[in-house]
């Protein structure tokens, strides 16, 4: 009698602990609480959804890349071939570029002038920022004082001097040529531009960011300087 | 006498281990079988010490009771009224007596064993 009653509270005390233990690991599930609001989850929402457009233009141009190899493949592969290198040269910047745009100029801010403050050459990390900004605004080729910009290109300080690809670019003024895809996208771009804190950033260091009208046909000199593909191979047909 | 605390080890070590989990709808469910479970326990350890326990009961009152608790829950979701709280209200207060019954009977088994050395 006594045996069984303590082998029947045995199995009671089992259960219960099974079962306050699976309520426990229920209720502190969530070990890290979700403190996100509306707005931050509404902003994540929105980056996945250009993220998501994005790609999604991306996976129309290569099906139009397709199409044409479809198209041309019998008769003449190699002029798809030269014309996908031709498109990407000219993506990476190793090719001029003639397309809709529009040209910063940088130049001292008048005050600057007024009270004879020494010129300085335009700080890299606020280079850096703009053109970042730039390609956030949908820019698709830049060219800083006649330099343009490519994967590789390294903004950085040299000596005291800016420069872009080691070399230096010259003191204030100088022109910076953005190129967009659609005149619309340009438009947009200047606008963004004028309406963003990087004029202020600029303003700060004794210099005035000019932003010129939209135009029509922009021209983009190639880059000089080499490709070095270190890790990139040619593919084996037969791998 | 060691052997339903190992029981209640042995069983909170499988939940801890295993990382065992309901869906949290099923929260409320297994919430109110806990105290179910607790006062059937406690309700058995009472009758084993008046005298009175009986097996069959015990055993059919165990599930029976968290059964019923998670029937009432569950019938109260769908009809909109809170009646889980019945079931927490009742073996609140079930919970309660039988500890205090306990309480009461083991004080007065002290005393007895207490007497019993003094006169000897």
């Amino acid at each position: 009698m006594k045996k069984n009653y303590y082998t029947r509270i045995t199995i009671i005390l089992f259960i219960i602990g099974l079962m306050m233990t699976v309520l426990y690991n229920t209720v502190s599930d969530p070990k890290e609480r979700d403190t996100r609001d509306v707005w931050a989850i509404r902003e994540e929402l929105a980056e996945e959804k250009k993220r998501h457009s994005d790609l999604l233009e991306e996976i129309r141009t290569l099906n139009e890349v397709m199409k044409r190899y479809e198209e041309i493949t019998q008769s003449t592969p190699e002029v798809v071939l030269k014309q996908t290198i031709e498109e990407l040269e000219t993506k990476v910047g190793l090719r001029r570029y003639e397309g809709p745009g529009l040209t910063l100029t940088i130049m001292p801010s008048n005050e600057a002038k007024a009270t004879g403050k020494p010129l300085k050459p335009i700080p890299p990390g606020l280079l850096i920022q703009l053109t970042n900004q730039l390609y956030e605004y949908k820019a698709i080729a830049i060219e800083i004082d006649n330099k343009r910009l490519t994967q590789n290109s390294a903004i950085r300080d040299v000596n005291g001097k800016t420069s872009i690809n080691s070399e230096a670019i010259t003191m204030p003024p100088f022109d910076i040529k953005v190129a967009t895809t659609t005149i619309e996208d340009a438009s947009k771009l200047q606008s963004q531009l004028l309406g963003s804190s990087i004029v202020d950033y600029f303003y700060l260091d004794d210099l005035l960011l000019k932003v010129e009208e939209v135009q029509a046909n922009i021209q983009l000199s190639p880059s000089e300087q080499p490709f070095q593909i270190k890790y990139l191979q040619e593919v084996n047909e037969r791998d | 006498m060691w052997l339903p605390l190992l029981g209640l080890l042995l069983g909170l070590a499988l939940g801890l281990l295993t990382d065992m989990q309901i869906p949290v709808v099923y929260q409320n469910y297994l919430s109110i079988a806990v105290l179910a479970a607790l006062d059937t326990l406690l309700g058995g350890i009472r009758a084993q010490l008046q005298g009175v326990y009986d097996d069959k009961v015990f055993v059919t009152g165990f599930f029976f009771n968290v059964l019923l608790a998670a029937g009432l829950a569950f019938l109260g979701v769908h009809l909109g009224v809170d009646l889980y709280l019945a079931a927490i209200f009742a073996f609140g207060v079930r919970l309660f007596q039988n500890i205090a019954v306990i309480r009461r009977i083991l004080l007065a088994k002290w005393d007895a064993h207490k007497n019993t050395a003094k006169n000897k």
